[in-house]
């Protein structure tokens, strides 16, 4: 991760764009309509398909689905800010909200291949998603705010 | 949200009209297909034709319901998108869900 990206986080530098929704599920899928339509001209530009476009929708989703679940604990109205920013061959995603404070620690192991249907979990894919489809992910609390960036080489 | 479609080689064909499968949705789907296996119904084939996006949430519904199925019966998805696909394989669980190339 490169510093000035946090540090522009961090200190409010403008993203390219930005988006507010608030802690229910059914707010997700219109704010990754609006985020589609931000993000598909920049990627055009960068000379990038809608393939990347679908692959950032996708950690999105996961990233506000467990802010929702764990930050939250489903209490609704709450605020969640998302940012996009991008360099020459990179974008990153930055992920704000004031719930409670994120655990790595408490994250379930990468999921390996299940021997069978039967043996296969049934939740705990989220991070499992947002690890295999970015290159890199920080996080910081800072006062009392989640911050998680993202970063997505195209 | 869910159609029942046809019989196809002995499989319910059941159409999901959806185009996200998400937080949202997957307690109604999973709720719905659960109910048409409580019937007795035990070999199910689940056309995903119309979905384009599935998250974590929808594909724990996927697996859940399949689990119902396997048990005794048979359960297979077809007309996978290709980013239904790509989270099948993300996930692994391309692996062990039945996937039937066209319906």
């Amino acid at each position: 991760m490169e510093g000035a990206v946090a540090f522009s986080v961090r200190r409010g530098f403008r993203p390219a764009f930005s988006v507010v929704l608030t802690s229910e599920y059914t707010s997700i899928a219109p704010a990754m309509d609006r985020i589609r339509a931000s993000i598909r001209p920049i990627l055009a530009l960068m000379q990038q398909s809608d393939a990347d476009l679908d692959v950032l929708e996708t950690v999105l989703v996961e990233v506000v689905n467990n802010i929702i679940r764990h930050a939250y604990h489903g209490r609704p109205g709450q605020p969640i800010h998302i940012g996009f920013w991008q360099d020459r061959d990179r974008v990153f995603l930055g992920i704000w909200d004031r719930g409670r404070p994120f655990s790595f620690a408490s994250l379930p192991p990468p999921t390996t291949a299940a021997p069978s249907l039967q043996a296969a979990p049934e939740s705990g894919f989220g991070w499992l998603i947002i690890r295999g489809s970015v290159d890199d992910l920080t996080y910081e609390r800072v006062l009392e705010w989640n911050i998680l960036i993202l970063e997505k080489r195209l | 949200m869910l159609i029942e479609q046809d019989r196809i080689d002995g499989f319910l064909r059941v159409e999901c009209c959806l185009s996200r499968l998400d937080s949202v949705q997957a307690g109604t789907f999973r709720e719905q297909l659960s109910r048409i296996i409580s019937r007795g119904e035990r070999a199910i084939l689940l056309d995903l034709g119309r979905v384009d996006f599935v998250d974590s949430a929808g594909l724990g519904a996927l697996i859940a319901v399949a689990k119902l199925v396997d048990e005794d019966g048979q359960f297979e998805i077809t007309g996978l998108t290709g980013r239904v696909a790509q989270l099948l394989s993300l996930t692994r669980m391309d692996e062990v869900l039945s996937i039937r190339e066209h319906a």
